[in-house]
């Protein structure tokens, strides 16, 4: 059978895109896999029955970013599929030989324990810093992505660093208990 | 260099891979699967098996297969191609005759006030997320099922606001109207400042200024909730 221009288009999409948009759903569920798995696959989903629309929008990435945004602010409204928990300090978490002393450099930081920093963030709040820093989207786009106020975005990404920085490099407790090195991290407009 | 971007990079240490192979096909097959049930739902009213079977056959030939309905290429970045169909202007059909639009008085569903309608229809009813006006006395009954009729809805939350030039207004706010097969989709931002989506069946007969008509004669009012897709 030959394939539709639907399709055709949709495939070459995520053939292209899938990868990138597993990632940034990976570093919105804070390191869920199956989590951020079934959100793009809910967003793929709905891309290929709007694709006319996809078609019709400026961007095909900037329609996939908002999908799966809304897919992920829908997903973490239902208390049921609530996976992430919210905990006072920071677990033990195995080292990495890489990480150590001597390895991985002087601000490395195990990717166990960033994924758990990242899940100490609100929702929203980290869905900021992931939409401003690993996406590079402007506080205008990232209030609309949000649906949201600029001046709510741009607290909720300086909240969600200083947050970051002090369970990373701030929090003596977190450093001495998994033996890492500081990380710093800039303030929000930095 | 983003040290927040370093430190996020750094959580995907596990994965997934930037270079890993990708095959579309699960994807596909969720997307066709959802479109499926998508439009099964739309037209599956009241009107029994045989409607539906009829409604099935009558979508396949409208649509085709999944996506042959619009086998133009996809845009490049930045280009905008909104308005592939120019509005009809005033008169622009000669041979169909367009309905008229007439004032209206009968049944509101909650939700929305509609002001005019074509002549000879009514409002059906409305759930959370559309409103149906149809011919009076149409056996398909549902509000889920658009086919034939003019929908009323928000605009989706996964569909971006428009840019670009309007070329319609709708009392005086920009409106976006584009011709997809045979349905007419007027976007147009109302005076709460929503976007709403407006859908109208190409047998009306109608040219813009009657679609543009009918929408300033509509509210949407607060507990109407956008879709999704």
């Amino acid at each position: 059978m030959t394939p539709s221009p639907r399709d055709e288009e949709f495939s070459a999409f995520v053939t292209g895109r899938r990868v990138a948009l597993l990632r940034t759903a990976c570093l919105l569920t804070a390191g869920d896999p199956h989590l951020a798995e079934d959100l793009v696959q809910t967003a793929l989903a709905r891309m290929y029955v709007a694709w006319p629309k996809v078609r019709r929008s400026e961007s095909a990435d900037a329609y996939a970013r908002r999908v799966l945004v809304n897919a992920y602010i829908d997903e973490v409204r239902r208390p049921r599929w609530r996976r992430e928990q919210t905990v006072s300090e920071l677990p033990d978490l195995p080292g990495r030989p890489d990480t150590g002393p001597g390895g991985g450099g002087p601000d490395a930081v195990d990717g166990d324990v960033i994924r758990t920093a990242l899940a100490e963030l609100p929702k929203r709040m980290r869905a900021a810093v992931v939409l401003r820093h690993w996406l590079d989207l402007s506080v205008e786009e990232t209030a609309s992505l949000l649906d949201c106020s600029e001046g709510t975005v741009k607290s909720q990404t300086a909240k969600g660093i200083a947050r970051l920085r002090s369970l990373l490099g701030g929090g003596a407790e977190a450093t001495s208990r998994t033996s890492r090195t500081r990380t710093m991290l800039p303030a929000e407009g930095s | 260099m983003n040290d927040v971007k370093d430190m996020l990079a750094a959580a995907l240490d596990r994965g997934p891979d930037p270079g890993q192979p990708v095959n579309p096909a699960g994807d596909l097959a969720r997307g066709r699967r959802l479109l499926r049930r998508r439009r099964l739902t739309r037209l599956a009213g009241a009107a029994g098996v045989a409607g539906v079977a009829a409604g099935i056959v009558a979508a396949v030939l409208t649509l085709g297969p999944a996506g042959q309905s619009a086998p133009h290429q996809p845009p490049a970045a930045g280009q905008h191609t909104r308005h592939q169909h120019a509005p009809p202007a005033p008169g622009q059909h000669p041979a169909r005759r367009a309905i008229k639009l007439v004032s209206y008085e009968g049944y509101q569903a909650p939700g929305y006030q509609v002001s005019e309608v074509p002549r000879g229809w009514v409002v059906q009813g409305a759930n959370a997320f559309a409103l149906t006006v149809a011919p009076a006395g149409d056996p398909d009954k549902s509000v889920d099922s658009f086919t034939g009729k003019i929908a009323v809805m928000l605009k989706s939350r996964d569909e971006p606001a428009p840019k670009g030039q309007p070329n319609l207004q709708v009392a005086g706010r920009p409106g976006f109207l584009d011709r997809q097969g045979d349905t007419w989709i007027l976007l147009y931002q109302d005076k709460a400042g929503q976007w709403v989506d407006i859908q109208f069946p190409a047998k009306l007969g109608w040219d813009a200024p009657q679609f543009a008509k009918f929408a300033a004669g509509v509210q949407v009012l607060g507990n109407a909730q956008p879709g999704r897709g």
